[in-house]
């Protein structure tokens, strides 16, 4: 936006305000007893979208599903995916709307009210008339012709009753909006962006949606064919800005939206997306790509390089492609590969790997940037430098020259590229690369150039789950990007900033922390370990305790226990092996009828005497076991290296064998008895 | 100080992948002086019944839960599976409690050990009640129930086609070592230009069975009858050869005999501790012959 324009903005929104704040006086101050829910969410978008803009420029309440989850992460440090966190946001305003407006015959204008926190109550309700406009996709007509209401009362899960969902006021839907706008600029100075006067009730959510679902869904092209990687937040608008204007699949609004005041808002919503993109883009053919990014860390210090490849949520567990094998890691990765140092030429000229109908994609280069990964230890390739933090830099050696000058200007430092054979042939590696101030970069370079951006990052620590949650006594490092002037607080206190790196005593202590940067905030926690009691294993199992696991030699055996119920009759081993038992042996009995003596073999250490038992059911193999090796004179053996000393196996024996003959006994006094 | 921030940050956690845990390695250990891999670090916490890694031939880990694991020698357990600082917090209250002895120790390794010795196993089941955590005795025998023969593991596995194309190292059982090149019937490294190696034992008959690395060592010692396992009785110790380390749970069974790591001795790995009702089941689950002798005493068979 040019000054001239962003002047006129300001004039006209202070007008058009001031009018709306001498007509009507100062807010009602009445509640609605408005859910939790929504309380919640009008809470976390007035601080996100509202609170936190930037000063002098126009605030946009453009709400889309990444940003609410963006928006719930950042403030309240809960994660959703975007399309969850759409859909608990449109629950709780859907639910506001029938208890309060509807149940209570309450018009939409009770919202200007504010909360006991001061906050009009209007500012999820709006936020959903927003979403209501991001959503429409009806190709790429003009949203002008495309009608409003009915995708409003959808969000809103009520009916239509005319041309409005039942209960709207298009009138008192206005005065909430320039209500909204007299609050903001009483509250924190910041001018709420007006559309353009048409007369319709729908052009405010028009004018703050910004880019719709059907041009965001086309940004991942356009983030490929201009060379940026996932997860990118040191872009400048600048080459962003450039980027958009080349590109003519926008629709038409989308490209109003970039001529007009609007720019600045359409840049930042387009940062956001980057930032989250995940890599992935479905081609001409069909074929959904997803990136390969370079990932640096140093062991000691040697520099180690690894691919690594992104995962998407379409891409399976396992990637084979060829001599390629890849395994998913946690999060949004696949496993780090080497990065050898043969493949400099790789590296330069690109490559893909094909699995069917996807594909992961290398592109070419000559320079890639490398700042602090968020989710991993070490360095990612990303567009772009932020401004006073550590990052590092790789080349191709013909531009060495270019680079190291270039790094000269924007950080006041002579670099020389960093020496390992583990640097790709062909490329250099420059380190501990803190750029200071901003410089147009030369012709080929721009992957380098720096970005003013505020950003707060927490990279390191052991961090507990996906929430920005750490484990006290491993906190994370807090790193500040943006310009030296920004003032950083933790918790309330002023904080210390050194290449980009806060001094955070502070998160030492268990409890909820926030950083704030300028005009920038990010909740963390600090906790203590609990245990995952749903993911852990266990160790032993107890459903094998009933069986016994007994190591048995080659031969032909029955196993019989101290009662004569227990007998296992195995099939012939080859060679040793444990066999479960369901009961515990004691004797391994060669069950052979034949000449010469029969092996029999104790098993435990301490072979208890047998069993006498009244019953003869069950007792045919155990006693036929027994009578057959007596019969055949046993020869008694440990399985074990040495025989325990001080006893007498055959003693032991000769109580198993004075059951087997009572228990024939008693079998053939039964069957006389028949 | 790592070693318990990386347990209490897996404990929390439950499990993960292996770049995960490599990070968290690097994280927890930044500030200590030994510089230690991953590998060897996920080694110990496999042996000491920390936890888990890969599971099921992934690149996964998982912790196990808390558990109070009697060593062979009664009156004697460790603390094995996750932890929390409120857990060994309790534990110490619980053993004072109890009179039962409770020393922290320091593995060569950085690991930290908490180690439990009390007049009676009844009283390490009432210091485990007060924990509101499992007491298991002779845990090495129940380990040892649960393990799939190795013979057994050879029958049920799924036949499948070698990778082409790619690099084959193959595990020479003369020399105990990983050489390049195909060798035959025995245990083989099939390594991609880039990403994850497999690992199979191949048949006589050529036929080739995917399974985890130390398990396809294993699987081909035992296709080829050729002993790794050594156990000698007058010291309770059971060696294998250092590059022939045990299929994990395996590893754990032996470990958890006495609660120690193996040493490192003349190229093998020895676990000291073992009694011969433990040692006798790992041999015969590896199909190691098993000593037997004769009651009269006339010389040792097997």
């Amino acid at each position: 936006m040019s000054e001239g324009q962003e002047s006129e903005l300001i004039d006209t929104s202070i007008d058009a305000l001031s009018e709306v704040a001498n007509a009507e006086g100062t807010l009602p101050d009445s509640r609605l007893g408005l859910s939790d829910e929504y309380g919640r969410w009008n809470s976390v978008l007035t601080e996100f979208c509202l609170l936190s803009a930037q000063a002098n420029s126009a605030v946009f309440l453009s709400v889309t599903p990444r940003l609410l989850a963006k928006a719930l992460d950042d403030i309240e440090n809960v994660v959703l995916t975007p399309e969850d966190a759409r859909e608990d946001f449109r629950q709780a305003v859907s639910e506001m709307y029938r208890d309060a407006i509807l149940g209570r015959n309450n018009g939409i204008g009770a919202l200007s009210t504010v909360t006991s926190d001061g906050i009009p109550q209007s500012v999820a309700f709006l936020g959903l008339s927003v979403l209501a406009a991001y959503d429409q996709t009806r190709g790429d007509e003009p949203m002008g012709r495309l009608r409003y209401y009915e995708p409003l009362s959808d969000l809103l899960k009520c009916e239509m009753v005319g041309s409005y969902p039942k209960g709207f006021d298009p009138q008192q839907f206005d005065d909430l909006w320039e209500n909204l706008g007299l609050w903001l600029l009483e509250k924190s100075g910041g001018f709420l962006a007006l559309p353009p006067q048409t007369g319709q009730h729908t052009a405010y959510p028009r004018h703050h949606a910004l880019l719709r679902k059907v041009d965001v869904e086309k940004l991942p092209a356009l983030f490929e064919a201009r060379g940026f990687e996932p997860g990118s937040h040191s872009v400048s608008p600048r080459r962003l800005a450039l980027a958009l204007g080349g590109f003519t699949r926008l629709t038409h609004d989308a490209q109003q939206a970039l001529a007009d005041a609007r720019r600045d808002g359409v840049i930042t919503q387009v940062e956001a997306e980057l930032e989250s993109w995940d890599g992935s883009v479905t081609d001409s053919r069909g074929v959904l790509k997803a990136s390969i990014q370079v990932l640096l860390y140093f062991r000691g210090d040697r520099p180690v390089l690894h691919y690594i490849p992104s995962r998407p949520k379409a891409f399976p567990e396992v990637f084979e492609s060829g001599d390629v094998c890849l395994e998913a890691g946690d999060g949004q990765y696949y496993e780090p590969i080497d990065l050898h140092p043969s493949e400099g030429e790789a590296l330069r000229s690109g490559f893909e790997w094909n699995c069917g109908r996807l594909a992961l994609r290398r592109p070419a280069c000559r320079v890639i940037a490398l700042s602090q990964a968020k989710e991993l230890s070490g360095f990612i390739s990303q567009a772009g430098l932020p401004r006073g933090v550590r990052s590092a830099v790789m080349c191709i050696d013909e531009l060495q020259g270019d680079v190291t000058s270039y790094l000269a200007r924007i950080t006041g430092r002579q670099y020389r590229p960093y020496e390992d054979s583990a640097v790709p042939e062909g490329w250099v590696l420059y380190e501990d690369v803190v750029p200071l101030s901003a410089a147009p970069p030369s012709v080929g370079l721009e992957v380098l150039e720096v970005s003013d951006a505020v950003t707060i990052d927490f990279v390191g620590g052991l961090r507990l789950d996906r929430s920005r949650t750490w484990l006290v006594g491993a906190p994370p490092k807090v790193l500040v990007s943006g310009p030296r002037d920004v003032i950083v607080d933790i918790d309330r206190e002023r904080c210390g900033v050194v290449e980009g790196q806060v001094t955070a005593p502070s998160l030492s202590l268990v409890g909820s922390h926030t950083i704030r940067a300028g005009r920038l905030s990010r909740t963390v926690a600090v906790a203590e370990a609990r245990v995952n009691w749903e993911t852990c294993s266990l160790l032993v199992t107890d459903e094998l305790t009933e069986f016994s696991l007994v190591p048995v030699p080659p031969g032909r055996w029955v196993l019989i226990g101290q009662r004569p119920t227990q007998a296992l009759h195995l099939a012939p081993l080859t060679r040793a092996t444990a066999i479960r038992c369901p009961f515990a042996p004691v004797w391994a009995v060669d069950p052979r009828n034949d000449r010469g003596r029969r092996r029999v073999i104790c098993l435990v250490e301490d072979p208890p005497s047998a069993e006498l038992m009244r019953t003869v059911v069950n007792t045919q193999l155990w006693s036929s076991s027994v009578r057959t090796a007596c019969v055949h004179h046993p020869a008694f053996e440990w399985l074990r290296p040495n025989p325990v000393p001080k006893l007498d196996l055959k003693q032991v024996w000769k109580t198993y064998r004075d059951v087997a003959a009572s228990l024939r006994r008693q079998g053939r006094i039964r069957s006389s008895g028949q | 100080m790592g070693n318990n921030l990386l347990i209490q940050w897996m404990t929390h956690r439950g499990e993960g992948r292996w770049d995960s845990f490599r990070a968290a390695v690097e994280l927890a250990y930044e500030n200590d002086e030994q510089l230690l891999s991953p590998f060897v670090i996920a080694d110990v916490l496999s042996t000491l019944g920390i936890a888990d890694f890969f599971v099921g031939g992934t690149s996964r880990w998982r912790v196990f839960t808390p558990l109070l694991a009697g060593l062979s020698g009664e009156r004697e357990a460790i603390l094995t599976g996750g932890r929390t600082r409120s857990l060994l917090d309790a534990a110490e209250i619980a053993c004072a409690a109890e009179n039962v002895d409770v020393k922290e120790a320091v593995t060569n390794c950085g690991h930290r050990q908490y180690r439990l010795s009390a007049s009676s196993t009844e009283h390490l089941r009432r210091v485990a009640d007060q924990l509101e955590i499992p007491f298991m005795d002779r845990i090495s025998e129940r380990i040892c129930r649960q393990v799939t023969p190795i013979g057994e593991q050879i029958d049920r596995g799924r036949p499948v086609a070698a990778p082409h194309n790619w690099r084959v190292d193959s595990y020479d059982l003369s020399a105990n070592v990983w050489v390049e090149g195909d060798l035959g019937a025995t245990a083989k490294k099939f390594t991609p230009t880039s990403g994850v190696p497999r690992y199979m034992v191949v048949l006589s008959d050529g036929t080739h069975i995917e399974m985890e690395r130390r398990s396809a060592v294993y699987a081909a010692a035992y296709v080829r009858s050729k002993p790794l396992m050594e156990y000698a009785p007058a010291e309770s110790t059971l060696s294998v050869p250092f590059l022939a380390q045990l299929p994990a749970e395996l590893a754990r069974a032996a470990g958890l005999c006495g609660g120690a790591l193996p040493l490192q001795r003349q190229g093998r790995l020895t676990y000291t501790g073992v009694p011969w009702a433990v040692a006798s089941m790992l041999l015969a689950l590896t199909g190691h012959s098993i000593p037997v002798t004769p009651a009269e005493p006339t010389g040792a068979r097997s």
